[in-house]
């Protein structure tokens, strides 16, 4: 169970994995603006490409992600036979055109601009995908912190995101201690055993102890925190910022000509607007 | 116990102390764990997300604000765990969703002095069927129309299952849980009343 949570707490030695922070949030953030602005292949195909090298720069293990790919496989797959179900004639009203391949029934025709549709869905998702996982793989919880604050974010969400990702691997051992401690006293968990009101009961009371043992834990830690002067001042440094080097730049750089590439679009869409589907095949 | 009266805008932004800090922290980690692991089996392939729970604790102990921006951070920290990818467009439905649901201290719901009555909790659980239906009904599809622009069909069709199974989370676990949280502060405030001269007053 915990071998799927993949952030890592030490830096990784590899080239991207060495970048500052502040770098990696930076080319993150633009890299979802671009993805998430446009259904257009010419976009989207660069930016998979773009990210899947990313990712095969800092060489993961893919035993290790496995399981998370077949996942993402299996239930984009499902989403997009749901979709076709929904309706087929999706890409037609998107491009506002129709090509009809060869058809099952009258009611499921294939039409071309469908498949492509479907085809850029997936890229899409496929590229969001594959840059979470080249940015959850490289990031550390601090980092994070020091690339949002960078970013301008105030100091203390940063604090709730890097030390609420610390406490990820103690809660769920804590989750499992309760479970395990429940089931000791007789609480039966298998689903199949017992009815609905049974189970929602089961859950809450292994909820209960669960919420106590984490609220609990916040006075302590907060105590911790104002010991150690936390909150005092209006600024923030951060401990594990490296120093910033021409791989950080030449990343900025590019981060930032993505960027670019996402200003760009959102104002010549202003200017005339985009067929919400490019389709070349007309 | 003297309750000092506190400003709406307080009130609804919570007191940024660490104290609210870390429990917004802790509420979002547990809220990914619970996303991920704690979902209670309705039928095979159907499931009840107890991480719902976690905006309501954190609403109760800190206020809105905090309460959305657990749910929020949470979410993100369960498509992390999960490694489903970013879905931006529900961590905004679900931020909202955790504010409207963290709106207990605005009706006099205490729950850290163990004031929570029959009145708090029908108005909670009027708020928590109207604040799923705006998160996931309205909010959500917004973004996602933004973000992924396109097919609606699939998130109105998820939205309406999110709406029925997380207000019922939301009443049904989320409710007895208040009452026991609040039963229990009391209980301890009880405590700390008779020798309570040199130990410091909870705020």
């Amino acid at each position: 169970m915990d071998n799927r949570f993949i952030i890592p707490l030490i830096p990784g030695r590899e080239r991207l994995q060495r970048l500052t922070g502040a770098t990696k949030v930076r080319l993150f953030t633009a890299t979802l603006f671009v993805l998430m602005v446009s259904f257009d292949l010419r976009i989207l195909i660069p930016g998979l490409v773009l990210q899947c090298v990313l990712l095969a720069s800092i060489h993961p293990s893919l035993h290790k992600l496995r399981f998370i790919i077949v996942f993402i496989i299996i239930t984009n797959a499902i989403n997009i036979l749901l979709f076709f179900l929904a309706d087929p004639l999706i890409g037609s009203k998107l491009a506002g055109s129709t090509t009809v391949l060869f058809s099952l029934s009258s009611h499921f025709p294939f039409t071309g601009e469908t498949l492509w549709y479907f085809f850029a869905r997936l890229s899409k998702i496929a590229s969001v995908f594959v840059a979470s996982l080249w940015f959850a793989l490289s990031i550390t919880p601090s980092q994070l912190a020091s690339g949002l604050y960078s970013l301008k974010f105030p100091y203390k969400v940063c604090t709730m995101i890097s030390l609420g990702l610390r406490y990820i691997p103690d809660i769920l051992r804590d989750y499992e201690n309760t479970k395990a401690a429940m089931q000791m006293r007789g609480l039966e968990l298998d689903p199949k055993k017992t009815s609905l009101g049974a189970r929602l009961k089961q859950t809450t009371l292994i909820l209960f102890p669960l919420v106590i043992i984490t609220f609990e834990k916040v006075g302590v830690i907060a105590n911790a925190m104002e010991l150690r002067g936390y909150g005092q001042g209006k600024k923030r440094s951060y401990y594990c910022e490296p120093e910033t080097t021409r791989d950080d730049i030449v990343v900025q750089i590019l981060a930032a000509a993505l960027f670019l590439v996402f200003a760009v679009y959102i104002v010549t869409g202003w200017i005339s607007p985009h067929p919400d589907l490019w389709y070349p095949f007309r | 116990m003297a309750v000092k009266k506190k400003s709406i805008g307080t009130l609804l932004l919570g007191e940024w102390n660490t104290q609210t800090i870390v429990g917004v922290a802790l509420g979002a980690a547990l809220f990914g764990v619970l996303m991920v692991y704690g979902g209670i089996p309705v039928f095979t392939n159907t499931k009840l997300s107890s991480a719902y729970i976690v905006p309501v604790i954190v609403g109760a102990l800190f206020g809105p604000l905090p309460a959305a921006l657990a749910a929020f951070i949470g979410n993100v920290f369960a498509d992390l765990l999960g490694g489903w990818g970013f879905w931006f467009d529900w961590s905004i439905g679900n931020a909202v969703a955790g504010f409207v649901v963290g709106l207990l201290p605005l009706y006099g719901a205490n729950i850290k002095a163990g004031v929570f009555g029959v009145k708090h909790a029908i108005i909670y659980t009027v708020l928590a069927i109207l604040g799923t239906a705006l998160a996931f009904g309205v909010v959500t599809p917004l973004f996602t129309l933004m973000f992924f622009g396109g097919e609606l069909t699939i998130t109105y069709l998820q939205a309406q299952a999110a709406v029925i199974s997380d207000a019922s989370v939301f009443v049904v676990v989320g409710l007895p849980i208040l009452f026991a949280l609040a039963a229990r502060y009391k209980s301890q405030q009880g405590l700390k009343m008779e020798d309570a001269d040199d130990t410091q007053g909870k705020a």
